[in-house]
């Protein structure tokens, strides 16, 4: 089953910014994409036109083989977790409380939630193997940390897709790789994970499938080792780069040749 | 200290031990008073009303307790519940704890009502109504007038709420303008001062309903106001109907407060101040902040009117207390939240 | 487009909603009364009681005060507001006398102290009522005017118990008044000077219908003023002035200052008024007791005008003995010149 199926996708913020030009995509259940291009490709913009955010865009999308419009926003939440680049906050609550908001979509207007929602939140704690942080305030925790608990959010209603807008952005090395790590094996557990990034090293790291803005309006997509080569880096960055398979860790590494 | 403070003191103790504070603080203010009533006479007085008899107790104490203390006492719990909550809800779907009850225009409003209200000399109950009118009034062009702007951001209400604000001030200088000066600007000024001295005990009990139903409206919302606080977009991702929440909050606080002026007049610094308080004692969650937050504000209340009415020769106006109190705990609080 | 529609709605009925209290708001209809009752300024009724001559008052309406000297009893005052150090110094009474608020009301304070009556002004409604609640009287008063002061004196004989002591006042006021028209009269119509009285701030003048310019015209002056409100002073801003330019300009002293007679010399602005040429800009008296405030001192406020204005009809020691006559009926006493704060010059 297709998660999202995106046919004929036009999308312009203004008559000189045409981000997408009858673009088409499939996003099928169960698999892990990365999500490639460079700053102001539409990276973004693609995941506010998955999520609902914004809808001024013409062609379709579907959303589990019904148009996203008409789906309702309570609906969309139970089925889409949704990690951002920068977390907000305004006011300091803990952790456990933070993660128990993404379980809004389970309440109606005046109910709150029951005591087997918290369940289900401590549950998202020790998936990620974080339980040390569920009393921590969330204004105390580290960049890191921080990141695991929104991770944990996304988690917390059981949603069929999960999207992480650029999470390790922000992050050291080591911690970049434990939120890959993450994403990995959240994917083996079965959810269907669309990650942006802007980086083709952690493309390759993640290996499983690629989507690929390279400016043009369209949207290509296809198997990481298929997808990811030199022409095609090419094309988004607009430098070359070099990749080079290493056979030692069957895995593909992207990088620029000498600054001459 | 200041951490054991931080990690949340049980709640329920802390709203039993308010409540405690609150019974107390309501005795003693009906207890004190420049006009002398023995605690004897205070309790025959009370048991007369209730059980309509007469203890033989002297017209003017009963006045004095029943007309005067009684209802003051009443009105401070009442104003100062409605002004703690609304600051505190305010905050809480503008992400901005700098935010106060009058925010959207609606004290403005209120005052630019009472003002046209006692230009045409109409009775107290027609000013009431009228001040309540266009305070409602200014709000709701604040709403509209951001729309308007339309700018995706939650500057827009600010700024809007600043404009309409100040375009309300102008108004209102106007109307002062053409106020004959020894008469009705004097009684313009004077309702727009704060003050508990004339309490209309109508007024009191439909504010009573009023903050009834808008408190319990909060409160069963309160958990939608906490997620307000992720910012408007991930809000929405998450499936909040953040618009209805913020219609819902700022309807139930205008109301609340819009009554309050009508009681009252303008009062300032308690619906800043008593939502940071309570926050520091029992963080953000608006669940536990509401409850607190509407003990807090109305202990505050009545004890800054009884001072009002115990210090020096003559009564004071009730806002110069909560400016001269209000100010420097602000500051406190401020400088208690950057030492964490 | 909905939104539009709702919103005129919503206006409509709004402003239909208005114009429905507007017309709900009722007026006093007057009754008729019996012989020991009367309507005092603010159209409330009150009843004369047996012990009148015993009623102890409070007031914190300063015009009240110059009132209950004149009906000499200062002796009831229970508590009044008065900043004026002058009250204080030559009664006893006021010194020793409590207060209950400048301006407003300390209601509890009120109820301890608890006069049997509280005299107020007649707009202050909300006063009114809950001092009535209270269980106390309030007796508005009213004093704007000449018929004003006659009947407020009148009433508060009445119900004080004073009448004699009010009738000798309205006496001494007709007789006063009376005195000056027959000046007045003599007065060649080629003689007659125009003449405004200015209020504390700059462009503020007393307005057609204020008592000041009642006592200029009784003094023999001309006040051709457009401009009127219902209470004393009107701001017509420093230009329409210039363009009535009176022949005289009388300074209030009712009222604190935020400008002095000399600047107005001084000012290159003013200097072509013809008051400020020949130096006909003057100072209402006194400092501590203004004549120009509404009140029986309107008496020698009139005739300090009318030597003013037309000196050769009214002279100085025939105003100086006026003046005396004036201090001895309301205080027993006279006072010296430099005590009180004016000159006649």
């Amino acid at each position: 089953m297709n998660i999202y199926s995106i046919k004929n996708l036009s999308f312009s913020y203004n008559s000189e910014r045409q981000i997408f030009k009858n673009a088409n995509l499939l996003i099928e259940e169960g698999k892990l994409y990365s999500l490639l291009g460079k700053n102001g490709a539409g990276k973004s913009t693609l995941f506010s036109l998955l999520l609902n955010i914004r809808n001024d865009y013409s062609g379709q999308i579907l959303f589990m083989d019904e148009e996203i419009k008409n789906i309702s926003r309570k609906r969309l939440a139970k089925n889409i977790g949704f990690v951002p680049q920068i977390p907000k906050l305004s006011f300091d609550y803990t952790a456990k409380e933070y993660v128990a908001m993404g379980l809004l979509a389970e309440t109606s207007l005046f109910t709150e939630l029951n005591k087997r929602h918290y369940e289900l939140v401590e549950e998202a704690f020790l998936k990620l193997e974080i339980e040390d942080l569920m009393e921590k305030s969330f204004f105390d925790l580290s960049g890191g940390e921080k990141q695991l608990v929104v991770i944990a959010r996304s988690i917390v209603s059981n949603p069929r897709v999960i999207l992480f807008d650029e999470p390790t952005a922000h992050l050291d090395i080591a911690n970049q790789y434990k939120v890959l790590k993450i994403i990995k094996n959240l994917n083996s557990l079965g959810y269907t994970i669309i990650v942006s990034t802007h980086d083709p090293n952690q493309v390759t790291l993640l290996n499983k499938n690629v989507i690929i803005l390279n400016g043009n309006g369209k949207i290509e997509s296809g198997k990481t080792e298929d997808i990811i080569n030199e022409e095609n880096l090419k094309k988004i960055y607009s430098s070359d780069m070099i990749v080079e398979n290493v056979k030692k860790f069957d895995r593909k590494i992207c990088f620029f040749k000498n600054i001459s | 200290m200041l951490k054991k403070i931080n990690i949340k003191l049980n709640n329920n103790l802390l709203i039993i031990l308010l409540i405690i504070i609150l019974f107390f603080t309501v005795i003693f203010s009906v207890l004190l008073g420049k006009y002398d009533i023995s605690v004897i006479d205070i309790f025959l007085i009370i048991r007369d009303f209730i059980f309509k008899a007469n203890s033989g107790i002297d017209e003017m104490s009963k006045n004095v307790l029943l007309g005067l203390r009684l209802p003051r006492v009443v009105a401070a719990l009442v104003v100062g519940v409605s002004l703690s909550i609304s600051g505190a809800a305010f905050q809480g779907i503008f992400n901005n704890p700098l935010v106060s009850p009058d925010f959207l225009g609606v004290s403005q409003g209120a005052c630019i009502g009472a003002a046209i209200g006692i230009i045409f000399s109409f009775d107290a109950f027609f000013i009431n109504v009228f001040a309540f009118l266009f305070g409602i009034l200014s709000v709701l062009i604040t709403v509209f007038i951001s729309k308007f702007i339309n700018f995706k951001s939650n500057i827009t209400m600010v700024l809007a709420g600043i404009i309409v604000g100040t375009l309300m001030s102008s108004v209102l200088g106007f109307i002062k303008f053409i106020a004959d000066p020894s008469t009705e600007l004097a009684s313009i000024t004077y309702w727009t001062m704060g003050s508990f001295a004339y309490v209309d005990t109508k007024l009191i009990k439909v504010a009573v309903v009023v903050l009834l139903i808008c408190f319990i409206v909060l409160y069963k919302i309160s958990w939608k106001i906490d997620i307000l606080a992720t910012g408007d977009e991930e809000a929405k991702v998450l499936g909040l109907n953040t618009m209805l929440i913020r219609n819902i909050v700022i309807i139930c606080s205008t109301l609340i407060t819009a009554t309050s002026i009508c009681i009252a007049g303008t009062i300032g610094w308690v619906g800043l101040i008593i939502p940071h308080f309570s926050r520091i004692l029992v963080g953000s969650s608006n669940k536990k902040l509401l409850p607190i937050s509407a003990l807090s504000g109305g202990i505050f209340m009545i004890i800054v009117d009884t001072l009002t009415r115990i210090i020096g020769k003559v009564e004071m106006p009730v806002s110069i207390l909560t400016g001269f109190i209000g100010a420097p705990v602000f500051l406190l609080l401020i400088c208690v939240k950057r030492k964490k | 487009m909905q939104i539009k529609q709702i919103l005129k709605k919503v206006f409509s009925v709004f402003i239909v909603f208005n114009l429905f209290l507007v017309s709900c708001n009722t007026n006093n209809i007057r009754k008729n009364l019996s012989e020991n009752e009367f309507y005092d300024a603010s159209n409330n009724i009150l009843k004369i009681k047996e012990n009148a001559d015993e009623l102890t008052v409070a007031s914190v309406y300063a015009v009240s005060v110059p009132f209950f000297y004149a009906l000499k009893m200062t002796d009831r005052i229970k508590a009044i507001n008065t900043k004026s150090k002058f009250w204080k110094d030559i009664d006893k009474n006021i010194e020793n006398a409590d207060t209950v608020g400048r301006g407003t009301v300390d209601l509890e304070k009120l109820a301890k102290i608890r006069p049997d009556c509280l005299v107020h002004n007649a707009y202050d409604k909300t006063t009114v009522e809950a001092v009535r609640k209270l269980g106390i009287d309030v007796f508005c008063i009213k004093a704007e005017n000449l018929d004003d002061i006659i009947n407020t004196l009148g009433l508060m004989g009445k119900y004080f118990g004073k009448s004699k002591e009010a009738d000798y006042v309205i006496t001494y006021i007709k007789n006063k008044f009376d005195k000056i028209d027959n000046i007045v009269k003599s007065i060649k119509e080629e003689d007659k000077k125009t003449a405004i009285l200015m209020g504390g701030t700059l462009g503020r003048i007393a307005g057609a219908n204020a008592l000041q310019s009642f006592m200029i015209e009784r003094a023999g002056g001309i006040c051709k003023i457009d401009e009127s409100k219902n209470s004393n002073w009107v701001d017509i801003g420093v230009e329409r002035i210039f363009e009535y330019n009176p022949d005289y300009l009388f300074i209030t002293s009712s009222a604190v200052l935020d400008y002095d007679r000399e600047e107005l010399f001084e000012s290159p602005t003013w200097s072509g008024m013809s008051a400020i040429k020949n130096k006909n800009v003057f100072n209402m008296p006194a400092k501590i007791d203004s004549w120009d405030m509404p009140g029986i001192s309107c008496v020698i406020g009139t005739m300090y005008i009318l030597y003013k204005m037309y000196p050769t009809y009214f002279s100085r020691d025939e105003l100086e003995k006026e003046i005396d006559e004036y201090y001895m009926m309301m205080f027993n006493r006279t006072f010296d010149k430099n005590y009180l704060g004016y000159t006649l010059d």
